[in-house]
This record gives structure tokens, sequence and C-alpha cells, in this order.
């Protein structure tokens, strides 16, 4: 009785939080003068079109070929951002050196200035380095760590982790490399977890930096090709817009589905208990 | 500290950080300060102007006040409520059940979609009569917001997991109701997650763009409701082409967050807990 | 793709220095080692006219096998923001797409190359329709030259206008017979549907009517057209209008997602012409009117535009190749072919005139309506004043005011004023 109480009460959350993605979804169906002039869910008469102007090409460029470069761009940066954010967040939760207070402080302050402005002379560096035009912009700054909200997130995590535990790995014999790999890590696999699917769906979805650094047709990710049809005056690319959008969340919610069980293995299930 | 420590090993962990903080965050961060305190036009070289763009903001500018007013609003509504909700769901979804993975996706499904043009789409159809009213189109920013609570409830469940068992098992067995181990328990050993969300989703709070952008035709409209602090430095910056304005808004919005963050570490002592504290 | 230690610490250096600015090398368009010269082209558009681009570089591929162009291409602001960027980067694409709002902004800061001495030799110009030339010059300079010409128009729907009684549009007609024909129809059909789609905040209509009246949005050297007063009462017209019930109600206007003709939220609608094919037509299928502007003294105060232009950077390097392109993309015939109507009625007249074979209809309704009216039309403006575009956005954002009744069109105007000299001014 209680699990069915449960169940109902999160379905009835669920149904005015779901709604405009359903309709989202139903108004890939409908023709363009209807997407705009009907609130009505249900299209009056369903139709394909959307969706087949997304089977051809985009000025040659297939539309697999988005999909493609987003993944790789996405991956990328969820790999990189795993392995660059714990490193650095292990050195700020759990050892000491002179500048910490500091660097924390600064490392916050990198993400307080607004992401348009700071591209411009990010943009002069790539520019100079050579590699605008690539997917080097767009992946470097993750193995270099300057994600600062995982790093903090992280620091976050591994400071809940009782600290008697390295301690206990320290009279052992490890050395803070040992502990970091045995102890610490598998500790926070959730925000491990976290990080990775965080990073590859706001990597997927982000348009400006991929705007900015990206300039051949061929290397477009899904963003850049979905804002092609978003021209302000043109009602006809609705449709196939919203289609793309429903095409484009498929791959990312099968992503999350797939990875979120995860997040659900963590302290319990470690084998380590406190 | 414990002994054989070396100072070098952190150095060591933190070398791709100090790699990417000396290349690409620190020195475009600097450029940005000189930036402020010169007129910039993009193309021609910066002219000296002293603190110029800063009284101008200040003093003459209207609609960097409506900016500020609207931002701040924004903030105030915007991040407790999502917070709320996120924890709220967060608890109510964390236990043992098959339909757990589902659930936790469907809650996360608004998140995926971003605040893309195809969301802002959605959201005009919806909102329709509420986003040309200046009383009420921040409202349907702040739910835009709200109802994408995904991320800052994943970091909850996560943290909920990484409470140990045992701990509920004993306060079990002292007999404690559900309040209880809540209060005794659960906001204690999530605090530094609950922390964390808080000072995050107040930074980016502070930096919402790209719905009011879309929402308004990059206007902030209507009647400047929407105008939001970032959309406002964009339309200085990339619009006017004043980048030396846009950065002088820049560089006091990173003052004026900062702040905030400062003030928010400072009362964390007394409510956040540490697994790590002596 | 690989990144050498070097290369790292190059770009570490230039990162806290900085100091040059757009003083970076191009990375691209330099000759290859072949002897091919690599051209970097940049426009706007949508996918739609991406198509058609990608057939016109095609075909400028087997015409001049020596260059290669590759193409760059987002959505209007978009465009602008990496336009900005990559020039302030000191990466700029050789040819490029510029709109008028921005021309002066980039050519006053030596982005542009002047390609007056370039006309009559490497580009061709003498087919473009001259009074589309002034929108790229400045002063005895040329900046961009016009890839399509395009004028504003009202749409209506004739059969509701009918239903209703209004008298439709005729040669001559007052805008206080508009007024009258939308407060007729709001009358029939409201409140749900209204006679006009309120056009009182968007500057360009006002300046279509200032030019009824001999003034202009702006001077020819750039300077304001317009005085308070002129503000004041094209807002008191638009009061008027909203006592008359003749236009949307704010909610209906304030709509972004599209406008409200084609929502069938109102019964007429004034917007450029190279809009129609994308908008209306789809949801009247054709079944609608176009007419020129109704005037407040003489004429109908519309000028020809050209909704882009091309554009050389001025600091390419591969100049020559440049202007080939420049002048196979206006004069080609076959490339004209291509295009069609995708960036408005074809500049170059020669290929206007073989063009009305291969139009679809919405095209071919666009395209007689220009016929029709284009030699009443004025010439294009001078490229507005650095600020045009703020003030552009500025008078919308006022109008907001007036319009939701919370400021009179006296207390607005001077506002608009101040904003404008700040705007202009600095």
């Amino acid at each position: 009785m209680r699990r069915a109480l449960w169940h109902l009460a999160v379905l009835a959350l669920l149904v005015p939080l779901l709604y405009p993605i359903l309709w989202l979804t139903f108004a890939s169906f409908k023709p363009a003068s209807e997407i705009v002039q009907s609130l009505a869910l249900l299209p009056r008469d369903a139709i394909l079109d959307n969706y087949q102007r997304l089977t051809g090409d985009f000025a040659g460029v297939p539309a697999w070929r988005f999909f493609v470069n987003s993944t790789i761009v996405a991956g990328g940066c969820a790999a990189a951002n795993v392995a660059s954010c714990s490193l650095a967040a292990y050195a700020f939760a759990r050892l000491r050196f002179r500048l910490r207070g500091v660097l924390f402080a600064f490392m916050l302050a990198t993400i307080m200035l607004p992401v348009h402005i700071v591209l411009l002379p990010q943009y002069t560096i790539f520019q100079r380095l050579g590699l605008v035009d690539s997917f080097w912009p767009l992946i470097l700054p993750k193995l270099l760590a300057t994600d600062a909200f995982f790093v903090f997130l992280m620091v976050q995590f591994m400071r809940t982790i009782p600290r008697e535990l390295d301690e206990a790995a320290r009279i052992d014999g490890c050395g803070s490399i040992r502990i970091f790999g045995a102890v610490v890590l598998p500790l926070v696999r959730p925000a491990l977890v976290t990080t990775a699917i965080f990073t590859f769906i706001w990597t997927w979805n982000d348009f400006l930096t991929q705007l900015i650094y990206l300039s051949t047709p061929e290397k477009y990710t899904l963003p850049l090709a979905l804002r092609l049809f978003i021209d302000q005056t043109d009602q006809n690319s609705y449709g196939p817009m919203l289609a793309l959008s429903a095409l484009a969340i498929v791959p990312i919610l099968l992503f999350f589905a797939a990875f979120q069980r995860l997040l659900v293995e963590g302290f319990a299930t470690s084998g380590l208990k406190g | 500290m414990t002994t054989g420590e070396r100072p070098s090993v952190a150095y060591l962990f933190l070398s791709p950080w100090i790699a990417g903080a000396a290349l690409l965050t620190a020195g475009p961060m600097l450029w940005l300060l000189y930036l402020s305190f010169t007129d910039y036009d993009m193309f021609t070289a910066p002219q000296w102007v002293g603190l110029d763009n800063y009284v101008r903001m200040l003093t003459v500018d209207p609609h960097f006040w409506n900016a500020v007013l609207a931002t701040t609003k924004f903030v105030v509504f915007s991040v407790p409520v999502q917070l709320a909700a996120a924890l709220g769901v967060a608890m109510l979804i964390n236990r043992r059940s098959r339909a757990q993975g589902l659930y936790r996706s469907s809650f996360y499904a608004p998140s995926l979609l971003g605040a893309s043009v195809s969301v802002a789409l959605v959201w005009r159809v919806i909102f329709h009569d509420w986003i040309g009213d200046p009383d009420r189109a921040l409202l349907a920013l702040v739910l835009l917001a709200v109802w994408q609570f995904g991320a800052p409830m994943v970091i909850f469940l996560a943290g909920l997991q990484q409470i140990p068992p045992e701990y509920y098992d004993a306060a079990a067995v002292d007999g404690a109701g559900r309040w209880r181990t809540f209060i005794a328990i659960t906001l204690p050993m999530l605090s530094p997650v609950i922390f964390f969300n808080l000072v995050l989703d107040t930074i980016r709070a502070f930096q919402v763009f790209t719905g009011a952008y879309v929402l308004s035709n990059g206007t902030g409209g209507p009647s400047d409701s929407t105008l939001f602090y970032t959309l406002y430095l964009y339309e200085k910056g990339f619009v006017e082409f004043r980048m030396g304005y846009a950065s002088a808004m820049a560089w006091l919005l990173l003052v004026a967050v900062a702040a905030v963050t400062a003030l928010l570490f400072r009362t964390s002592r007394s409510w956040v807990f540490y697994g790590d504290d002596a | 793709m690989s990144v050498s230690r070097r290369a790292l610490l190059r770009g570490g250096l230039a990162g806290l220095a900085l100091a040059g600015t757009g003083a970076g090398t191009a990375a691209c368009g330099d000759e290859a080692g072949d002897g091919k010269t690599t051209l970097r082209f940049a426009w706007w558009g949508s996918e739609e006219r991406a198509k058609l681009t990608q057939q016109v570089v095609d075909l400028f591929h087997t015409r001049h096998p020596d260059i290669t162009v590759t193409t760059t291409y987002a959505t209007y602001d978009p465009y602008f923001q990496k336009l900005a960027t990559e020039m302030s980067g000191g990466n700029a694409p050789d040819v490029l797409q510029m709109g008028d709002r921005y021309l002066r902004e980039y050519a006053e800061r030596n982005t542009l190359l002047d390609l007056t001495p370039h006309l009559g030799s490497a580009i061709h110009a003498a087919d473009l329709e001259p009074k589309l030339l002034p929108a790229g010059a400045l002063g005895d300079k040329t900046y961009g030259l016009p890839m399509g010409q395009t004028t504003h128009v009202l749409q209506y729907d004739a059969k509701r206008w009918t239903d209703a009684g209004a008298a439709l549009p005729a040669d001559g007609w007052t805008w206080d017979d508009l007024l009258t024909a939308g407060s007729a129809v709001t009358a029939k059909f409201g409140p749900k549907v209204s006679g006009i789609s309120d056009p009182f905040g968007i500057e360009d209509w006002f300046g279509d009517w200032l030019r009824q009246q001999g003034k202009d949005l702006y001077t020819p050297a750039g300077q304001l057209g317009y005085a308070p007063e002129d503000v004041v009462r094209w807002w008191q017209l638009g009061v008027r209008f909203r006592a008359a019930n003749a236009i949307t109600p704010p909610a209906v206007t304030s709509n972004t997602t599209g406008t409200p003709f084609p929502r069938k939220e109102s019964t007429a609608e004034f917007c450029p012409d190279s809009t129609i094919g994308m908008t209306s037509f789809e949801t009247y299928g054709g079944d609608f009117a176009l007419s020129p502007f109704p005037t407040a003294g003489t004429g109908i105060g519309q000028v020809t535009q050209p909704p882009m232009m091309i554009s050389v950077a001025q600091r390419t390097r591969n100049r020559d190749a440049a202007l080939t392109f420049v002048d196979f993309f206006l004069n080609d015939p076959e490339a004209g072919a291509v295009l069609g109507m995708s960036r408005g009625l074809p500049a170059n007249l020669k290929i206007r005139e073989t063009l009305s074979s291969t139009l679809t209809d919405e095209w071919k309704m666009v395209a007689d309506y220009e016929a029709k009216v284009s030699p009443r039309l004025l010439p294009a403006p001078a490229p507005p004043p650095k600020g045009a575009g703020v003030v552009k956005t500025q008078f919308q954002r006022i109008y907001d005011d007036v319009m939701n009744a919370s400021a009179t069109p006296e207390q607005a105007a001077p506002r608009l004023m101040s904003e404008i000299q700040q705007a202009l001014g600095a």
C-alpha cells in the first residue's frame, strides 16, 4: 500500500514536468503552421516531413556526421574531466601545501567571469597555437582541469570521506599516489560518474564554444547544425528544428539511463565500510 | 599532518590544473581586467580611460541597474526553489525500487534539453501570456530554471549514496523517527554537497543567459524585465563593440559573485560538516 | 592533431601578454604546398541557404580549379559573434557576408577592404542595381556589394478584410485608411484576431513613415535624421490605433514565436518582403495579398535594401582570389540561377531578368510585388552610424512601455532621445 502511494506521488510529480517534453515530441510531427498556432498536444494531422528533411544532408554534410562529431567531443571532454579534475581535487581536499587557500579561491574565481567574454582572449590563444577549427580547443581545457565546477564537486565528495581511512592506509605504508588510486577514487565513484555524465551532456548541448572554435561544416557538432534551423524569420524551420531536438535527446537520454545505474553503487557497494 | 609528505606531491597532482591556469585562465582574466580600464572596440588598439567604464556604469547607465535588479531577483527566486525541489525529489526517489532508474532518468529528462532554442520555443508556446508581460516574464524564466533541477538532484542523490548505511542502522537502533534521522544524520552528512550545490547554483544563476536570450530575442524585454546581467554585457560587447565596458561589467560581476561566495563560505563553518574535520 | 610543447608554451606567453590586438597570424587561407589557394568564405543563413551556397561554391571550383573555397556559416546572431571574435583574434575569413547595420562598424575599424579600385576590373559591377550601391559605400569608398534586394511590404488577408467590409489598400491610401480598416477587422473577428500587427515598436517602419515626410532615420553623413517631436507623433499615432482597437494587444505583439500574422492572430502585418516565403506563405497557402505602405504625406517612403552584402577582409592574404570569388558570386548567370531568391531578389539586373521562369510560387509573388513597386522605391540609405543597432533595440524597448500604457509618448520620447545620444555619442 505505501509502495503504491509512493509510486503515485512520483508519477503525479512527473506528469507536469514531462509535459513540455511530450509537447515538443508531438510538435515535431506537426506542420510549421500548426506549431505556432496551436497549443494542442496532439497534432491535427501527424506528418513525417520534419524528420524526412533531416535524412538528407546539410549542404553536403550528412546528418550522422554531426552525431559522430558530438560524440567524439563530448566523450573526449568527459574522459578528460574525470582524469584531470580528480587529480586536482585530491590535492585540494587531502594534501597540504602553502598556496592551497589562494589557489582554491582563484579556481573558483575562474568560473565567475561570463563565458562569452572569456572566450575572446582564449580564442586568441588557440588561434596562436594554430588549433582553431579542430576539437583541441574544446578538449584541451578539460584535460587541464579548467572546469572548476567538477574540481570543487570532487573536493566536496572527498572531504566527506573520514580521514581515518587514509591514515590507516598510510600506516600500512601507502604513499599519496596509492591512497589516491586505491582508497579515495573508489570511494568517490558517484562523483566521478556524475562528472562524466554531466560533462558529456553539457558538452553535447554546448553551442557557444563550439560555434566559436569550429569553422568547417564537416567538423560541426549537433548544436551547430541544430541552430541552422533557427532563423528567427523562418517559421518553416521550426518543424525540422523540433524534430532534430527530439532526435538529439535520444542518445543522451540513453547515455544517462545507462550510466545512472553507477550512481547508486557508491559507498554501499564499494566494499570499504567506514 | 602525516610525516613523509612532501609538498611536491601536491604540485604533482595539481600540475594539469596549474598548466591550465597558466595557459588558459589566468592570462585571459588579467587581460580582461586590463581591458576594463580601456576603451576597446575589438579591432583597434585599446585606449586607456582609467575608471571611466566603472563610473559610467554605476552613475549614468540606467540599464545597468535594471540588469542588476533583474539578475538579483532571478538569483533570489530561482536558487532556493531549485535546490529545494532537487533535494525533495532526491529524497523522494532515493529508495530501493526497480523503478528507481526510470524515475531518476525521468526527473533528469528536462535537464537533458539544456536551455536550447527548442526549449525556448516550447516555453513560448506554453507561457504565451507571461512572456509578453513585464511582471511575469521573469517568472517564466525562473520556472525554466527550476524545471531543470536535474543536475543538483543527481548530485544530491550521489551524496545520499555516500552516507554510510551503518549510520542509519544505528539511528534505527536508537529508535529515531524519520524526521529526527533526517535532521541528525542526513542533513549533516549531506551538508558538504548541499553547500556545493548552493555555491555553484548561485554562481551559475548570476550568469544566467541562454534562456533569456532566446526567449526575448536578445532584447531582455519586455521593458528590461529579463535583461539579465550577462545579456546586457553581451549586448555591450558583441553588439555595440564596447568591449572595455563589457570587461568592466564582467569584472564587477566577478567581484560581486566572489563576495557572495565568500559570505557563503563564512556561514558554512557553522553548518557544513566534513568527514575530515579534526 | 598533436600539440608540441613549444607551441603550448608560446600560447601560454601569448595568453599572459596578449599585447597586440588582432595581430595574430592567419592560420588558414594560405598558399598550400601544391600552389592552390584556399579561401575562407563566411556567411549567415539557415540550412536551406547552405545547400544553394554550397552548390555555387562547387560550381566555382569547376571554373577555378586552382582555388579552394571553404565555407563557414551560422545564423545571424551567432554569425556576428563568431565574426567579431575571429576578427579580434586576427583570423578573419577572406570573403564574408556583411549586414547594413554592421558595415560601418567594421569598415571604420579597418577590417574591410575598399573595393572601389577593383570595380570595373576584377569585379564587374555594371549590372548591379545602382539604387542598392549606397548601402555599401562610405564616402567615396565601397566596402560591401549588394547580394540581393528587398523592400518592405504590407501583407494582408484580403478575404477577411473584404468580409469585414474594410476598404482594400489602393494607390495613395493613408495611415488613417489603415486605421479604419484594422478597426473594422477587429470589430468583426476580434478579440482573438486583430486587424493589424502592432507596427509602432519597429524602427524600420518608423523610417518609412519619416521618409514619407521628407525625413529619414539618419542623414547620409550618419547624423540622426529626426526630432523628438517625430517620435512623439509616431507613437501618438500608435495610441490612436490602439484606442481604435486596430492593432494587436501587447501580449500578442510580444510573443516572439514568429509574428501575429502567420499565426493568424492578425490580418495585416508589415515585413521585409524577403521573409514572406518563410512565414506567411505556408499558413495562408498563398491566399493573401501584398501592398506598399500607406502614406503620411508624399510617396510610400520605402527604400531598396540589400538584405546582405559581400565584403572582403582587409587583411586577406588572397586578395586576387577573393575578388575573383566575389565577382563570380555576383555575376555568374549559372550561380545566379542556383541562388534564385535565397538572398532576396538578385542584385544583378541581368540575372534578375532570367529569374522569373524558375521561381516557386511564393518567390514569384515577391518578385511580382518587387517589379510593381521598384520604380517607386528610393535608393538604399547610406550605412547607418555606429550604434544604430542599439538605437533600434532601444526603440523597441521603450515602445514596450508605451504599448503597456506605462508611459505616454510624451514621456517615452525624451527617454529614447537620451538613449540615442548615448548610443551614437561616445
